[in-house]
């Protein structure tokens, strides 16, 4: 028995040798514990519980990023189970008292089973694509519409306010986590363990896997794979994660209310993995960090500024970074359109000067 | 051991009202090499593609090692050892050529608890080693028939289904294709369809001719090519393919 797990575990998680691949990944996480230790010391307390909010939101990001970025399932109502781990945490601690790390298993195994009841009946029924996407977003909306009409539950439009920080107490020893400084180093420590991990497992045979079934799935079932498992086994991890997200979201803002099931959020999500870089673990969570600084600040100004913008930064990432931030396509891609425009400049004064010679 | 491996009685496929495999009964023992030949539209493809269990038959029965393979999809056929080699441009595009042979070992690999054959031995016998890290999306038409091939062998077949595998290959390539053939042959079945006739006479195997969804012949390349139905069934109106 002990073999053969060991095979299997050699088999999906044998990494390859180390290469310049690697050189992002390791700066990566030397730069993130770095930054992890410095900014307590660089900002104000105040500062940095915002940074921290960000940061929770880049936890999202990489779930997501691992679902649509690393196995190309697109979906439109990710923040589900961002907002039912939030939603399990919160009821877990305020209406049941438990403690904050079982809240935590609380929410993740609510989340969990969601998630695997939904992707069992879809994934496996074969539905693929914008169809998946469409139904996830319908998901989304009911859950949405229970969070503000299950009030006994939920609190209704309410939702559920003093929920506790949070605590780990560990044979007789208590941490506290709720300061802004422990809450940083909590949250900041979970999300590098996390974006280390996913990164280590994507490098694996198994990220190559999903690579694989993201390209042409049809190919990958003739290659022995029952996809549809496997999809449903990387749908039940990101929703975990997520849900991960909405716990720590909680914990840190002490309130939950029906917008985390936002439909606008679920679309944020998708625009930060995709201008991070897809399938990049990385990119997405700086972005995401970024882009809800960003919105805060520019919110101060003006509330109805925010969603015109982030219309008009999608539509440039469309246009000019279908692959995300990567420098150099961006350059590449820039010039084309650069040449494209100057051609057709070019193009319609000539057909304009032959109209005058025929003329 | 003598028993067939694959064994398919009145097998029948559909479509539309048109049969296009019709009540073909056969067998494949271990070890065996047979190429299938027939002019366009006579159903060799659908043919494999129920073999390999992408296509589910309309009616009939098809056996593996004994066991009934009804109802089973196609990752179920494969990680019981029956592979199918695609035509020419279904691999993982994405993947550099020694990530595709990976991904297409582990699946089987691992649900048998065996080790992953080495992808070296594979990208030396296929001719790809000086390609390893390239992507599969660079590769020409040729090199990507012979990555098809290496993953096949990469899943450890028992039986082997090569749709058209010399289509698009040189004739040298398809000299070499012969003799790994051959060399494959002697750890599994193979079963070819073709189009290109002097591929299959260097095959020098067993050959059936295919033609409205049914084998209307069984013999050797020699006697297929002296029977005068079959020039006439195969080669249509004139003799234009003879030369080919």
């Amino acid at each position: 028995m002990f073999q053969r797990l060991k095979l299997h575990v050699g088999l999906w998680l044998s990494q390859p040798k180390p290469g310049s691949a690697d050189v992002p990944f390791v700066l990566g996480s030397a730069l993130g514990l770095l930054l992890i230790l410095i900014l307590p010391h660089c900002v104000e307390p105040y500062m940095l519980s915002t940074v921290r909010d960000a940061l929770v939101m880049g936890l999202l990001a990489l779930s997501y990023d691992l679902l649509w970025g690393k196995a190309g399932v697109l979906t439109l109502g990710h923040t589900t189970f961002l907002g039912l781990g939030a939603y399990g945490f919160a009821v877990a601690t305020v209406q049941f008292g438990l403690a904050p790390v079982g809240a935590i298993l609380i929410g993740l195994l609510c989340t969990g089973m969601v998630a695997a009841a939904v992707g069992y009946f879809l994934l496996y029924a074969g539905v693929r694509l914008h169809f998946f996407a469409i139904v996830s977003m319908a998901v989304l909306i009911i859950a949405q519409q229970l969070a503000t009409s299950w009030q006994s539950v939920t609190g209704g439009d309410t939702g559920i306010l003093g929920i506790p920080g949070l605590t780990a107490t560990f044979a007789g020893h208590s941490l506290d986590l709720s300061s802004p400084i422990g809450s940083w180093y909590a949250v900041a420590a979970v999300v590098l363990a996390i974006a280390c991990l996913t990164s280590l497992a994507c490098r694996s045979h198994y990220g190559k896997v999903l690579a694989a079934i993201a390209t042409n799935e049809w190919r990958a079932r003739a290659c022995g794979y029952h996809t549809s498992f496997h999809l449903l086994l990387l749908f039940v991890v990101s929703a975990l994660l997520a849900a991960l997200a909405g716990c720590l979201m909680a914990a840190c803002s002490g309130v939950v209310a029906p917008d985390v099931f936002s439909p606008l959020l679920a679309t944020e999500v998708i625009l930060w993995v995709a201008v991070g870089g897809r399938g990049t673990i990385g990119g997405p969570v700086i972005a995401a960090v970024a882009f809800t600084l960003l919105k805060q600040r520019v919110s101060s100004y003006s509330t109805e500024l925010w969603p015109l913008l982030l219309g008009a930064l999608f539509l440039g990432c469309v246009l000019f970074l279908p692959d995300g931030l990567r420098a150099r396509k961006a350059a590449i891609n820039l010039r084309r359109f650069w040449r494209a425009m100057t051609a057709r400049r070019a193009l319609s004064g000539r057909a304009v000067r032959e109209e005058g010679d025929n003329g | 051991m003598d028993e067939p491996l694959m064994k398919a009685t009145h097998l029948r496929r559909t479509f539309g009202g048109i049969d296009a495999v019709a009540d073909v009964d056969m067998s494949i023992k271990r070890r065996d090499l047979l190429c299938i030949i027939g002019p366009n539209g006579a159903g060799k493809s659908t043919l494999v593609g129920v073999l390999s269990g992408a296509i589910a038959p309309s009616s009939g029965s098809l056996c593996f090692a004994g066991e009934s393979m009804a109802g089973k999809e196609v990752h179920q056929f494969c990680r019981r050892g029956v592979v199918r080699k695609f035509q020419g441009t279904n691999t993982f595009l994405s993947l550099s050529v020694r990530d595709n042979l990976i991904v297409a070992g582990l699946g089987v690999a691992s649900h048998r608890a065996s080790p992953l054959p080495d992808p070296d031995v594979v990208l030396q016998e296929i001719g790809l080693h000086g390609q390893a890290n390239e992507l599969a999306a660079r590769l020409p038409h040729g090199q990507r028939q012979w990555l098809e091939i290496g993953m096949a062998m990469m899943c450890q077949p028992a039986v082997l289904l090569l749709d058209e595998p010399a289509a698009g290959l040189s004739a040298t390539d398809a000299q070499r294709l012969v003799r790994l053939i051959h060399r494959l042959r002697e750890d599994c079945a193979v079963l070819a369809i073709e189009h290109d006739l002097g591929f299959v006479r260097a095959l020098e195997c067993e050959t059936w001719v295919m033609h409205r969804g049914q084998i209307v012949r069984r013999g050797t390349y020699e006697d297929i090519a002296q029977d005068e139905e079959i020039r006439r069934i195969y080669l249509g109106r004139g003799a234009g393919y003879a030369a080919h």
